[in-house]
């Protein structure tokens, strides 16, 4: 597994997020869960892989999901995955990260993507509601499903990812 | 020694620059691309299309699964709504008789009235049958996608309903696909969806602008109602064609509440969305007939 692997799993990861799952949420939960497994991705490349790798990864298909989409503004998800992605991996690349760790901090990058993004359409008055009320009404319910997700695909995510990253010291396990 | 550390500290300083800039350009990209735009960039077409090209070849798919698990477990409503279609039809086909006679005179009216051959298509709206193929995973940005374009004669602004009522309005267009935006993102703050003016089936003089929805109560708000409005609860709420953006007589929803607005000088109704904005699978794009004879 190696980089010809992660670009179409990511892509086929992008267009599974906004057919096919939008249908398995439960009717109640509808608007409210949203699910953002690309953002995973780029978070889990910033873990293993490295922080370019996490950087291109949240910014490419951070502009895809900003231009297939666009509807208030465009540069939201291109910003915030890149930066929160290359941010994860500036902080723990080459850092030995074991599951539960990864998985608080992909928690962390959810909440604060989510609340990234709500800020700025906030900022530009694309939204007035509370944020209290958002992050009950939708960026708590989708922590739960980004993190199932997550920890579902921590094994192979893993693999992929740090199979790519050679050069990496620790690589002895 | 010394050196090495100045250099360290203008490599810290570039990052920061680079930081810098970066913010300053996605703000500027932000507030570019925040109001009405009639006509993308060839980058954005041609990267919006062939997504969604992709995406529409498993949105319906899945939407066929789901709706036959869906079908089974609602198996037994079926009877109960049968039931209710029929009665439905029997009142249509009553209405029907009626409808012919009322278009008949209104036909002989508008020639007795010497009306003018663009006055007569005014209302000659065309529902044009559109698939939903793809829907945005930011709830705060909850645009959906259909399989029509600027190639089909769809322009920004045009509304977008189901067999229930107005579901939202076309926002961006791509050549072969676009976006639309629910109406559950009307926000009198900003000026990027634009109100809509509304009245109700059963009084025809009365008047109300619908320009916010309360996320936290699933209603839309309208507002500027006169106190001496004849609205009441349960009323139908439909366009009333007077802004200019949205056609004449689509339902909107019924009324909820009616109460005193915030300055005590008109009153505010709130008003519950007759379509529902989940799982949408079709969707009609209303297309005026003036705006159809600009396209060739």
């Amino acid at each position: 597994m190696n980089t010809r692997w992660v670009i179409p799993l990511t892509a086929l990861l992008f267009i599974m997020e906004t057919t096919v799952v939008p249908w398995l949420i439960p009717e109640p939960m509808h608007g409210r869960i949203a699910p953002h497994f690309v953002f995973v991705a780029a978070l889990y490349a910033g873990l293993y892989a490295g922080r370019h790798a996490a950087l291109i990864i949240g910014f490419v298909f951070g502009l895809l999901q900003d231009i297939v989409f666009y509807g208030h503004l465009l540069g939201v998800h291109t910003l915030l995955m890149g930066a929160i992605a290359y941010l994860t991996g500036l902080l723990l690349e080459g850092k030995r990260v074991p599951m539960l760790a990864a998985l608080a901090v992909i928690g962390l990058g959810c909440f604060l993507y989510d609340a990234g993004a709500y800020g700025i359409y906030r900022v530009f008055r694309v939204t007035h509601e509370p944020f209290e009320f958002v992050l009950l009404h939708s960026i708590a319910p989708s922590l739960f499903l980004q993190t199932g997700f997550a920890l579902a695909v921590y094994v192979p995510a893993r693999r992929l990812f740090e199979a790519k990253a050679k050069h990496n010291p620790d690589e002895e396990e | 020694m010394g050196r090495v550390s100045e250099l360290f500290r203008i490599f810290r300083n570039k990052k920061l620059f680079v930081l810098l800039i970066v913010l300053i350009v996605f703000a500027a990209i932000m507030g570019f691309s925040l109001g009405q735009r009639d006509n993308l960039t060839w980058p954005e077409n041609f990267v919006g299309d062939s997504v969604t090209f992709v995406q529409q070849w498993f949105y319906k798919p899945a939407g066929y699964l789901a709706g036959l698990f869906e079908d089974i477990r609602s198996m037994r409503d079926i009877y109960r709504e049968n039931e209710e279609l029929r009665r439905t039809v029997a009142r249509y086909a009553r209405d029907r008789v009626t409808y012919n006679r009322i278009e008949l005179e209104n036909e002989r009216l508008k020639e007795a009235l010497a009306f003018k051959e663009r006055q007569k298509r005014m209302f000659d709206y065309e529902y044009v049958i559109a698939q939903v193929v793809a829907v945005s995973p930011d709830p705060l940005n909850p645009t959906f996608k259909i399989n029509l374009g600027s190639t089909d004669g769809i322009r920004p602004n045009m509304a977008v309903v189901t067999t229930d009522g107005l579901v939202g309005l076309v926002n961006r267009v791509f050549p072969l696909y676009s976006t639309v935006m629910p109406i559950t993102q009307l926000n009198s703050e900003s000026n990027e969806m634009r109100a809509i003016s509304a009245t109700v089936m059963e009084h025809k003089e009365s008047f109300g602008v619908i320009e916010d929805y309360d996320a936290q109560q699933g209603l839309l708000i309208m507002n500027r109602i006169a106190e001496d409005d004849p609205l009441s609860e349960n009323d139908v709420v439909i366009t009333s064609g007077l802004g200019g953006v949205y056609p004449y007589g689509l339902v909107i929803g019924t009324v909820e509440t009616r109460q005193v607005g915030d300055f005590g000088l008109t009153h505010t109704a709130y008003v519950k969305p007759a379509a529902d904005f989940d799982r949408l699978a079709e969707v009609f794009v209303v297309v005026p007939p003036d705006l159809e004879e600009e396209a060739p």
